[in-house]
């Protein structure tokens, strides 16, 4: 429940990789994403595996979690494969495997990204896409604040005996509290001068390290088109 | 329910395309949504519960996403930029894959658009009578979720749909026909012997790029589609018929509060 805002939480430190451009990571995860879902052998899956390890133990990401959340994907993709063993009789392990790299990288972005940064470049594709993220995201975490408090009041009630009655009670009354909130902020942003348009100025310099990890990227696909 | 397969799984062409169904439909959708602004901080909070409803298994690995309390609650058009920014973000925490975004966004909007259209038609068909509407809410999420397992089982086929040897399969249609004419014309003619080398060429080409796809194939080629959902099936039904019943509880219990949000 609370992976968004640990990931929001590790984005937002300032270290190595969180100063860099969101623009060369996304550029560097994009590179690296073609080389993962392209690769055939579990070699080069074990190359880019081990870089973007060696990258976020340097870096300071919380390289545990990182292992830990990735298995989530693996193991749903697990369901995935054994569902094409009972019927073909082979496990195809590079898949898992595959499925597992790219959630390592992808998790590798997020703890390394702000959001807000991210959304940033969806709205320059977007304005309207990038202004619903903006706002999902300023809800969610005043959700969470909710949900637990209601969840707590729920708990000392003893609504465990009727568990679909209660969940269904917390949703509709999340829903209701909710409303009257975001409706009040809207009318808010509307008297401060709110057009349905977030504007997103990052402070980041682009600097020699970002041309660096962009150029790794470049050098993955020159292995991944050319030599492999 | 959505796919929950990783990146690096499906073929490119099949979660592209999926992509480009997701940007033409947004862009018709966004049209429409711009002119009902004010559902804006509406379709961001149920964006926020559906992430937080997603984010909690229920023991097996399945979770409800509330999708076609989304659909009764904003309609079809906002529906799918929820189901786009829900998918979106879920896949940053590496909760189904970044190249899969595309289609599940599509699954999800299915599950919201079903669940739109049918309970309008329930609610014509028994009025506003309070007690039936948390069942026909339930019910109506078994059928949309039912549907959207549908187009799960469609996706999986296309799995094992190969574009490019469709393609070849044509054009080599087309020169077993054009064969078939010079056949014809053989009584008067010697076009007997370049027609046969050339269907034969034309084979030999064809076997020529399957293995070569056999070589390159980087992703699943062939899915069974029995055996995905000989393991998925009872997952399916367990989270139906959870999200069925608390979403037939949400709606009824919206109508007694807000029936202005149905």
């Amino acid at each position: 429940m609370n992976d968004i805002n640990l990931v929001d939480y590790y984005a937002n430190q300032k270290l190595f990789f969180q100063r860099m451009s969101a623009y060369s990571k996304l550029a560097f995860f994009i590179m690296l994403l073609i080389f993962i879902i392209s690769s055939q052998e579990i070699y080069p899956l074990l190359l880019v595996f081990g870089f973007i390890l060696l990258i976020s133990l340097v870096g300071r990401i919380p390289v545990a979690k990182m292992t830990k959340w990735a298995l989530y994907p693996a193991f749903f993709a697990s369901i995935f494969a054994f569902s094409q063993f009972i019927a073909v009789g082979s496990f195809p392990f590079v898949l898992l495997f595959r499925a597992y790299v790219a959630a390592f990288l992808t998790l590798f972005y997020s703890f390394t990204t702000p959001y807000f940064e991210t959304f940033g470049i969806v709205s320059k594709l977007s304005p309207f896409l990038g202004m619903v993220l903006f706002f999902t995201y300023r809800y969610f975490f005043v959700f969470l604040d909710v949900l637990n408090k209601k969840i707590t009041m729920v708990k000392i009630r003893g609504a465990e005996n009727r568990k679909f009655y209660s969940i269904a009670k917390v949703v509709g009354f999340l829903i209701l509290e909710m409303i009257d909130r975001a409706e009040r902020i809207h009318s808010v942003l509307q008297i401060r001068g709110f057009k349905e348009k977030i504007y997103f100025k990052s402070k980041k310099k682009v600097n020699v390290a970002d041309f660096v990890l962009v150029f790794t990227g470049i050098i993955f696909l020159i292995i991944n088109f050319y030599l492999l | 329910m959505h796919i929950e397969i990783p990146d690096g799984v499906l073929p490119p062409w099949l979660w592209i395309a999926g992509f480009v169904v997701v940007a033409i439909c947004f862009l018709i959708s966004s049209h429409f949504a711009k002119k009902k602004k004010e559902k804006l901080p509406l379709a961001a909070l149920l964006s926020g519960l559906s992430l937080l409803v997603m984010s909690v298994p229920l023991g097996l690995p399945v979770h409800i996403n509330l999708m076609v309390v989304v659909g009764i609650i904003v309609g079809p058009f906002w529906a799918l930029v929820v189901s786009l920014v829900v998918n979106s973000l879920l896949a940053s925490v590496g909760h189904g894959g970044v190249t899969v975004i595309g289609l599940n966004t599509l699954l999800l909007w299915s599950q919201a658009v079903f669940g739109f259209l049918l309970f309008k038609a329930a609610k014509n068909i028994i009025g506003e009578k309070e007690w039936l509407r948390g069942i026909s809410a339930g019910g109506v999420a078994f059928l949309s979720l039912g549907l959207s397992f549908i187009l799960l089982g469609g996706l999986v086929f296309a799995v094992n749909l190969n574009p490019e040897e469709i393609l070849v399969n044509d054009h080599d249609h087309n020169h077993h026909d054009h064969d078939d004419h010079y056949h014809e014309d053989d009584e008067h003619g010697d076009y007997h012997d370049a027609s046969l080398h050339h269907g034969e060429e034309s084979h030999e080409e064809h076997h020529h790029i399957k293995e070569d796809d056999h070589h390159h194939g980087y992703y699943l080629e062939e899915i069974s589609l029995t055996g995905f959902m000989a393991v998925v099936m009872p997952l399916f039904l367990y989270a139906a018929i959870v999200e069925s019943i608390i979403s037939g509880l949400v709606i009824s219990f919206l109508g007694k509060s807000r029936p202005d949000l149905l």
